[in-house]
């Protein structure tokens, strides 16, 4: 029987019970999201082993040259079950480290430094010998469940795994509210995102603050096959590592995922200049500050030498700057950003109004509020086209139309069908959506804020002045009723 | 002033946990339970639409059920009290409530409800309550309560000064109501005459 997602979350998250209370959420993921990579890993191996061994016989030494052209190599060092076998002994912390660094050593050009930032011999975070042991024992024993195979063939649906994993990752999340809540992008959102952008094959998919990678997922999956290219680049080197397991587990294999600050050092180079893209997606932080502003002056590729520079504590237009710069010519792309981008003055006005002169802004769309974990604010997507022939932009306003949650609002399947139809088929619908020419922008100099574009002012119902009188004259004629009432009463309790 | 226990009969409502039909109980008994929300904060009628649906697995004894004169105590803070009606009979009473069947030859149901939810016996609830999280009085202190007692003539009085005085207040939130969207209409068209 195929394994389930609900079965794999409900492990993995038994799996957290282990740490809580000894450490920040925020920490014990990356040893629970770690040792579920090696589960993957551990249960891909067994599964080609017992495959090749049926195959040659038991013919150990066309086995194990098979094995060394699989897509990992593993070492029985390094397996989840060479682990279990030792859960009782004195140095657990120190044997698990040993084989994430033999897995490191033995596929170098996939999973170098994939485990770098976790340490199961931590003392600090995991406490001395004897506790340190119990939780890690503890954490073996939870992964030790039949109902958590792995294995490639139990895998009905390829992605099981990597939305058990984008699961953990949205629940922690929310758990450590906007610490966390920063690196991840609600799944519908990049589900709408991915929708909007729709990749074809062949395309160049690329998120430049690409977090967990679960919008360049999203976007691949609309590909509807695998021939597609995955670039990404996170300045966090924790989630960076989570983005790359995350790829593998999605049989991404050849993404190229790297680390480091996209405004200060982009890292997606190509012929000493920065790759081109077919679609770009981003969410990038909301408003940075800090962003880099003194190094983009000087920029070395002049992704903003030909607009007024972006204000130091407002990053969200240096990230649009740099996607604008890495899309390709019949690129298109999406962008999650908060409504500021829409209507601040200054030099982010005059790069929006340079952006719409260039005709490369193709949609505004408002989303509900409190969609974002860690944030209540409503955030938009705009959408870039470099080769549009429309004189005119679409401004969708989805604001109201979402299902109320405990936590956060969330966008159901039906809103976001509407938003794309409406998108897509560049739909007018009246309080919903509108076209504005590029004119009527200008004469509203360049300001894009949606109310001024689609009116979703409901008219008030009209008030009968007559019969409102009478309502009022038959309610005081009742409340002196019942004063004459409450007097009597009172008079009768020797009160009055 | 009397002590609550020697006026009236009270007991603590069931824990519906014990009693729920499982997929295994073969007979299950239908019944509606009141719920801890439909005590109202003004008041001592009961708030409709909060009955609960609950599959019992054997039939409960009809000290459970509500019947008309009952006065309900939520024990949860906040403490509040509501008195029973004639079609509000036959409502299973959960462990969260306390149900007092007064003595009506000393205290009436209503007179008695009017007293809980008053200032007097809310502060010594307040006193009371065990808890932070989930703050609580237990059956004991309820017992413990001290109530004056008029004739019931007086009580029947007081009860009908009561209950007119809810119904003014009431109408009083409905002018304010009237009395807001005359003006907001009248501003207006005062507005489209510009």
């Amino acid at each position: 029987m195929s394994v389930s997602k609900e079965s794999i979350n409900a492990i993995v998250w038994k799996a957290c019970d282990g740490f809580r209370g000894s450490m920040d959420s925020s920490k014990y993921k990356d040893y629970i999201l770690s040792m579920l990579f090696v589960k993957y890993l551990s249960d891909f191996y067994k599964e080609k082993l017992q495959i090749l061994r049926d195959k040659y016989n038991g013919d150990e030494e066309r086995i194990k040259r098979s094995l060394a052209r699989e897509k990992f190599v593993l070492d029985e060092s390094c397996t989840f079950e060479y682990l279990l076998q030792n859960k009782e002994a004195n140095n657990l912390g120190e044997i698990i480290n040993k084989a994430l660094a033999k897995i490191e050593e033995d596929n170098p050009s996939k999973l170098d430094g994939i485990f770098r930032n976790v340490d199961f011999n931590d003392k600090n975070l995991l406490g001395e010998v004897k506790e340190r042991n119990a939780i890690l024992r503890n954490l073996l024993e939870v992964f030790d469940d039949e109902d958590l195979d792995l294995s490639p063939s139990k895998i009905s649906q390829r992605d099981v795994i990597g939305d058990a994993y984008e699961f953990l990752i949205s629940e922690f999340a929310s758990d450590a509210g906007k610490k966390g809540g920063e690196f991840f992008t609600p799944s519908e959102v990049s589900a709408l995102l991915a929708k909007l952008v729709s990749a074809k094959e062949g395309d160049r998919i690329y998120d430049p603050t690409c977090g967990s990678g679960s919008l360049l997922i999203k976007v691949s999956k609309e590909v509807g096959s695998e021939n597609f290219a995955i670039y990404g680049q996170e300045k966090n080197s924790q989630t960076h590592s989570l983005c790359r397991m995350n790829m593998y587990l999605h049989e991404i294999n050849d993404a190229q995922i790297e680390w480091g600050d996209t405004i200060r050092n982009p890292l997606q180079i190509q012929n000493d200049a920065l790759m081109k893209f077919d679609v770009i997606v981003a969410n990038p932080p909301f408003s940075l500050d800090q962003w880099g502003v003194e190094e983009a002056k000087d920029d070395r590729w002049k992704r903003f030498a030909s607009y007024p520079l972006p204000p130091k504590s407002n990053g969200d237009y240096a990230f649009i700057l740099h996607m604008i710069h890495s899309l390709a010519p019949y690129g298109r792309m999406g962008v999650v950003l908060p409504h500021g981008v829409l209507f601040r003055g200054s030099n982010e006005g005059k790069i929006r109004k340079q952006i719409i002169d260039e005709n490369l802004l193709d949609a505004v769309i408002g989303l509900p509020a409190n969609l974002f974990y860690g944030t209540s604010i409503p955030a938009c997507i705009l959408i870039f086209k470099k080769d549009r022939e429309d004189q005119d932009i679409l401004f969708i306003d989805a604001s109201k139309e979402f299902q109320k949650g405990k936590r956060q609002n969330k966008l159901t399947e039906d809103n976001i069908n509407k938003i794309f139809t409406t998108y897509h088929q560049r739909q007018e619908i009246e309080k919903y959506s509108h076209i504005a020419t590029i004119k009527e922008i200008q004469e509203n100099d360049c300001n894009l804020n949606i109310p001024r574009y689609v009116d979703t002012y409901e008219e008030e119902e009209e008030v009968d002045i007559p019969s409102t009188l009478e309502k009022i004259n038959h309610l005081n004629e009742e409340i002196a009723k019942t004063q004459k009432k409450m007097d009597a009463y009172l008079k009768e309790l020797g009160l009055a | 002033m009397r002590t609550l226990k020697d006026i009236a009969h009270i007991q603590v409502g069931l824990t519906l946990s014990r009693t729920r039909a499982t997929l295994t109980n073969l007979e299950k008994y239908p019944y509606r339970s009141v719920s801890i929300n439909a005590f109202c904060e003004n008041g001592i009628t009961m708030l409709q639409g909060y009955e609960n649906s609950y599959l019992a697995s054997e039939q409960i004894s009809s000290e459970h059920l509500t019947q008309e004169g009952d006065v309900l105590v939520r024990l949860r803070d906040p403490i509040r009290s509501i008195h029973i009606s004639k079609a509000e009979e036959g409502l299973l009473i959960s462990s969260l409530i306390a149900v007092i069947r007064p003595n009506p030859k000393i205290v009436l149901g209503k007179f008695l409800a009017f007293y809980l939810n008053s200032s007097l016996p809310q502060a010594f609830f307040q006193s009371k309550i065990k808890g932070t999280a989930i703050a609580t009085i237990k059956l004991s202190d309820l017992k413990d309560l001290k109530i004056p007692l008029p004739s019931i003539e007086r009580q029947k009085t007081m009860i009908e000064w009561m209950q007119e005085s809810q119904k003014q207040i009431s109408l009083f939130g409905q002018l304010i109501e009237q009395k807001q969207q005359f003006q907001h209409q009248i501003f207006k068209s005062l507005l489209s005459k510009e």
